[in-house]
C-alpha cells in the first residue's frame, strides 16, 4: 500500500470535544489524536475516561447530528471500522454461519461475488477461524466471537481499526491472535487503534513469545497437551503459514511495540508521547490504567479486608465447603461430557482460581455446582449436604450462588438497591435485616453512592459489581464467580482485591473462573487447571509453574 | 469404514437435500397454492355452496382440504427425515389450538344444529355443529401443513437472504430477516436468564401464583436485552456498511432457476384467480 518511509495520514482528530444529549459534562474536552498509516497507537483509560467516546467519534459513529454535541474535526472516519468491545453486539444478527457473517459486510457493499470468497478465505485464515467456519456465530464463546469481531471488519479493508478494549474478552492465546491480526495490518499500510484500559495485553512480553519457539500459533496457543482434544482444538489459533508481520511492527508478537499511547484522564489528554517510555508511568495506576507489569503492580497477596463490620455482613448463614466429587456432566446435544470425573474442594475462607482455555469446561462445573445442570455421574457436597443427579435444589436453596459472566442477564429492577435487595426478599429475609446487607453489598462494590440510580445509567464495570453485590448478599457459604473482572480497571481490580479479602474473612468459599491468570496467581489461594474437561493441575503456588497458557 | 461422524454428515447432506434443491419463494408460493386450494374447493357445510362449485361432485369436496394436506406431506418428505419431523412438529403446534377451539366452539354452541347428541345444561353437542366443525379444521389443517412447508424445507439462513434479495421496500427485507433470526437469539438469551436467576435463587416452578411472581425477572431482563440489542445491533450493523434500500450482493446466491421462478408465478395466478372467481360466484 504506500511507500515505506512514506507518511500519510491514517486518521486525525483536532480539538475533539463531545458531549452525550443530556449529559451536564463533557465526555471529551478538546482531544487531539494523529495515526498515520503503517502505525499504530494505544489509548488508555479508565472505565469512564471517555476511550470508547474518543473511538465512536474517531469511527464515526458519533458525530453532532446523533443528538449529541461535537466540536473539532475529524478525518480519516469514513476509512475505518470499529470493534465494539462486546463482540456478541458486533454481529449482524443475520447470519447462520461464521463464514457467512465474514461475508455480510462486503455483501452490504455489493462487492463480486469471486472477491467476497477471496476475501472471506484470508480472513477465516489470517483469524484462525477456519474450523469455526460453519459455526452459528451467536453460539461462540466469548474469545472466538472476539477474533470474530475483529476478522469481520478486517475483512471489509478498512484503512484504520479500532478496537475497542477486546482484551477483556480474550484468553491469552486470543490477546496474541489479536495483536498478530492488527500487526498484518499495519505491516500492510493500515493503521490499527487499540483502546484499553490496561496496557499488559497490547504489551504483552513478546520475549516470552519467541521463546516458545514458533511464535503466535505455535505451542502458547494450544497450550497444555491437554487440550488438544475435540472441543477445544476446534477453538484454537492455527498458524497462518503466509503471516509474517516484520519484527518492529506495532503490536507484532515477535517483538516489544513501537507506537504511542495517549492517556485519557475525565475526557481529556493527560499525557502521551511512546508508549515504551509511557509503560511503567507511576502516574498510570492513579489515573486507573493497568500498568504494563499487569496486576503485579497494583495489588497485593495478602490485601486487607475493608474492616470488621464489612466482613460481619458477609458472613455466610452457615459456613459450608464445597466438595465436587468425580462429576461429569454434559449437555444432552453434545457428543462427549463437558465435564469428565472432576474433583476438588473448596474451604470456608478459601478463594480458588479455575483456569483453563475456553470450552475447557470451567461455566460447565459453575452450572454443575449450583445446580443449574444435573450431573451424570458424581456428587457436589455443600458442607454435608449431598446433591447427585436427582437433587433438585437449584442456588441458595443448597447453599450456593453463581454471578455469571453477563450482567444484563439478571439485573431487571429500576433502582440498584432493589437489585440487591430482590434476591433477599425471595429468600425471605426481612425488611429490616435486608436494608442492612443491601447497604453492605454495595458500599462493598463502590456503589455506596448510587443505590438510587437506574443499573442502566452505570457503566459496564458498575453493572458487573452490581451483580456481584446482588450475588454476594445473599450469604450462601458457597460464591462461584464466572470471569468477574472482565473490562475492569485499576481501580476496580484495586476494589476487587480488597473485596476478595473480605469473603476470605468472612469464611466464604469462593470458586473463582477467570482468564486473568497473573491476577489469579496474586489473589487466589490455590489455581485449579481444567483442560479437556478434566481437572489437569491444582496447585498452591497461584499456578506460578503451570505449563500453558489459559 | 464408516464413523459416525462421516454418518451424521451424510444425514446432513440428506436432509438439506429437499432443502437446497427448492427456493424458499419457490415453497413459499407452493404453501400459498395449497392453502388456497384447500380453502377454495371446501364446502361450507350449512352455507349456501358458491356457483362453481356445483359442477364439483358433492362427495369429492371434501376431500380437498385432505388432498391439499397429502400433497404438502407429500412435498415434506421429499426434504427427508428431519424436514418431515419439523413439518410435523409445526403443523401440530399451529393447527391443534386452533382445532380444539373450533370443536369446543361450534359443538357446543351451534344455531342451526337440530341433531343433538349430548345435551349440557344450556348447550348442546349437535351433529351439525361437530360436523361444521371438522369440515373447517380440515381446511385449517391444510393450512397448516402448507404454511410448514416453509419452517420445514428451508434454513432460517436461507429464508433470511431470500428477503434480503426480494423486492421488498427499503430496510423491510433485513427488518423481517432479522426477525427470523431473532427467534433463536431470544431463546438462548432466555435461557441464560433463567439460569441466571435461578442460580439467586428465584423459583421457577411451583404454584400458579408462584410462577406468576417468578414472571418479570425473566421477562423485563429479555425485553430490555432485546431492545438495547436492537439498538446496538442497529448502529453495528451500519458500521459494517449496510444501508437500507441499498441493494447486496449474496456471496453464494440460492439456487435459482428459470423453471422454478414460471412456477412460481404460475401457481400465485392460479391462486389469485381461484380466489377472484370464488369472490365473484359469492357475490353473483
Amino acid at each position: 500500500m504506500s511507500a515505506e518511509g512514506a507518511i500519510e495520514p491514517a486518521i486525525v482528530a483536532d480539538g475533539l470535544t463531545f458531549r452525550y444529549p443530556g449529559a451536564s459534562r463533557d465526555a471529551l474536552v478538546n482531544v487531539d489524536i494523529r495515526v498515520d498509516r503503517g502505525a499504530a497507537h494505544v489509548i488508555a483509560g479508565a472505565n469512564g475516561s471517555g476511550r470508547t467516546t474518543l473511538l465512536g467519534v474517531l469511527a464515526g459513529q458519533l458525530h453532532g447530528g446523533s443528538g449529541g454535541r461535537l466540536r473539532g474535526r475529524v478525518t480519516g472516519a469514513a476509512t475505518s471500522a470499529l470493534v465494539p468491545s462486546d463482540p456478541y453486539l458486533a454481529q449482524s444478527g443475520v447470519r447462520a454461519s461464521v463464514r457467512a457473517e465474514l461475508a455480510f459486510g462486503l455483501e452490504c457493499r455489493a462487492q463480486e461475488p469471486r472477491r467476497i470468497h477471496e476475501r472471506v478465505a484470508a480472513a477465516l485464515r489470517t483469524f484462525g477461524l477456519d474450523a469455526l467456519a460453519e459455526r452459528d456465530p451467536s453460539t461462540l464463546s466469548g474469545g472466538e466471537a472476539a477474533r470474530l469481531a475483529v476478522a469481520a471488519q478486517w475483512v471489509v479493508a478498512p484503512v484504520t481499526l479500532l478496537v475497542d478494549d477486546l482484551a477483556a474478552q480474550l484468553d491469552r492465546a486470543g490477546t496474541l491472535a489479536l495483536r498478530r491480526c492488527l500487526a498484518e495490518h499495519v505491516a500492510a499500510g493500515g493503521a490499527a487503534i487499540w483502546a484499553t484500559t490496561r496496557l499488559d495485553g497490547p504489551l504483552e512480553a513478546a520475549g516470552r513469545v519467541d521463546s516458545a519457539g514458533a511464535g503466535v500459533g505455535g505451542r502458547d496457543e494450544s497450550g497444555g497437551s491437554g487440550e488438544l482434544d475435540g472441543r477445544t482444538a476446534r477453538g484454537a489459533v492455527a498458524p497462518a503459514a503466509d503471516v509474517d508481520p516484520r519484527p518492529g511492527t506495532p503490536f507484532s508478537p515477535h517483538a516489544p511495540p513501537s507506537c504511542d499511547i495517549t492517556m485519557l484522564v475525565g475526557g481529556r489528554v493527560a499525557a502521551g508521547g511512546p508508549l515504551a517510555r509511557r509503560a511503567d508511568d507511576p502516574r498510570l495506576a492513579p489515573w486507573g490504567i493497568i500498568p504494563a507489569a499487569g496486576p503485579r503492580a497494583l495489588v497485593a497477596p495478602a490485601a486487607a479486608p475493608a474492616d470488621g463490620g464489612a466482613v460481619d455482613m458477609m458472613r455466610p448463614t452457615v459456613p459450608a465447603a464445597l466438595t465436587i466429587e468425580s462429576l461429569t456432566a454434559g449437555y444432552p446435544d453434545a457428543p462427549s461430557p463437558a465435564l469428565h470425573e472432576a474433583t476438588l474442594t473448596v474451604q470456608p475462607g478459601e478463594i480458588v482460581a479455575l483456569v483453563g482455555p475456553n470450552g475447557g469446561g470451567k461455566s460447565t462445573l459453575a452450572r454443575t455446582a449450583v445446580g443449574l445442570l444435573p450431573p451424570t455421574s458424581g456428587l457436589v457436597r455443600v458442607g454435608d449436604r449431598r446433591f447427585d443427579a436427582h437433587a433438585n435444589a437449584v442456588g441458595p436453596a443448597r447453599g450456593a450462588a453463581l454471578a455469571m459472566q453477563r450482567p444484563e442477564r439478571m439485573i431487571f429492577r429500576r433502582r440498584a438497591d432493589e437489585e440487591v435487595a430482590i434476591g433477599l426478599r425471595w429468600l425471605g429475609v426481612p425488611p429490616a435485616e435486608r436494608a442492612a446487607l443491601v447497604a453492605a453489598a454495595l458500599a462493598g462494590a463502590g456503589l455506596a453512592g448510587r443505590a438510587a440510580d437506574h443499573p442502566h445509567d452505570l457503566l459496564p464495570s458498575q453493572r458487573r459489581w452490581l451483580a456481584l453485590a446482588a450475588v454476594v448478599a445473599l450469604r450462601t457459604p458457597v460464591l462461584v464467580l464466572d470471569e468477574p473482572t472482565a473490562g475492569f480497571d485499576a481501580f476496580d481490580l484495586i476494589r476487587f482485591s480488597v473485596w476478595l479479602a473480605t469473603l476470605r474473612a468472612a469464611g466464604r468459599a469462593v470458586l473463582w473462573i477467570t482468564h486473568d491468570r497473573a491476577l489469579a496467581s496474586i489473589l487466589a489461594d490455590r489455581t485449579v487447571r481444567l483442560a479437556g474437561g478434566r481437572v489437569v493441575a491444582d496447585e498452591r503456588d497461584g499456578g506460578a509453574n503451570m505449563e500453558g497458557g489459559v | 469404514m464408516t464413523s459416525p461422524a462421516a454418518d451424521n454428515a451424510d444425514n446432513a447432506d440428506n436432509a438439506d437435500r429437499g432443502a437446497a434443491a427448492w427456493h424458499p419463494a419457490t415453497v413459499a408460493a407452493a404453501a400459498v397454492g395449497l392453502a388456497v386450494f384447500a380453502f377454495l374447493l371446501a364446502p361450507t357445510s350449512g352455507v349456501r355452496t358458491a356457483a362453481p362449485l356445483a359442477s364439483v361432485p358433492r362427495v369429492l369436496a371434501p376431500l380437498a382440504p385432505l388432498a391439499a394436506f397429502a400433497a404438502a406431506a407429500a412435498l415434506a418428505a421429499s426434504g427427508g427425515r428431519p424436514a418431515l419431523r419439523r413439518w410435523l412438529f409445526w403443523t401440530a403446534a399451529s393447527w391443534l389450538p386452533i382445532a380444539i377451539s373450533l370443536v369446543l366452539v361450534h359443538g357446543l354452541v351451534f344455531p342451526e344444529g337440530r341433531m343433538i347428541l349430548v345435551r349440557l345444561g344450556p348447550l348442546a353437542v349437535t351433529a351439525e355443529g361437530l360436523a361444521f366443525a371438522a369440515a373447517t379444521a380440515a381446511r385449517w389443517l391444510a393450512a397448516s401443513g402448507a404454511i410448514a412447508l416453509v419452517g420445514a424445507l428451508c434454513r432460517p439462513a436461507a429464508i433470511v437472504q431470500a428477503l434480503e434479495a426480494s423486492s421488498l421496500p427499503g430496510g423491510l427485507g433485513h427488518a423481517a430477516a432479522g426477525a427470523v433470526l431473532l427467534v433463536p437469539t431470544a431463546r438462548h438469551a432466555a435461557s441464560d436468564i433463567r439460569a441466571a436467576q435461578r442460580a439467586r435463587g428465584l423459583v421457577v416452578d411451583g404454584s400458579l401464583v408462584r410462577r406468576a411472581a417468578s414472571l418479570a425477572p425473566l421477562v423485563v431482563p429479555l425485553a430490555v436485552q432485546l431492545i438495547v440489542d436492537g439498538q446496538d445491533r442497529a448502529a453495528a450493523v451500519a458500521a459494517r456498511g449496510f444501508a437500507p434500500g441499498r441493494p447486496m450482493r449474496h456471496a453464494w446466491p440460492l439456487p435459482d432457476s428459470p423453471s422454478q421462478r414460471r412456477l412460481r408465478r404460475a401457481i400465485l395466478a392460479a391462486a389469485v384467480l381461484g380466489i377472484v372467481l370464488r369472490l365473484v360466484a359469492t357475490w353473483s
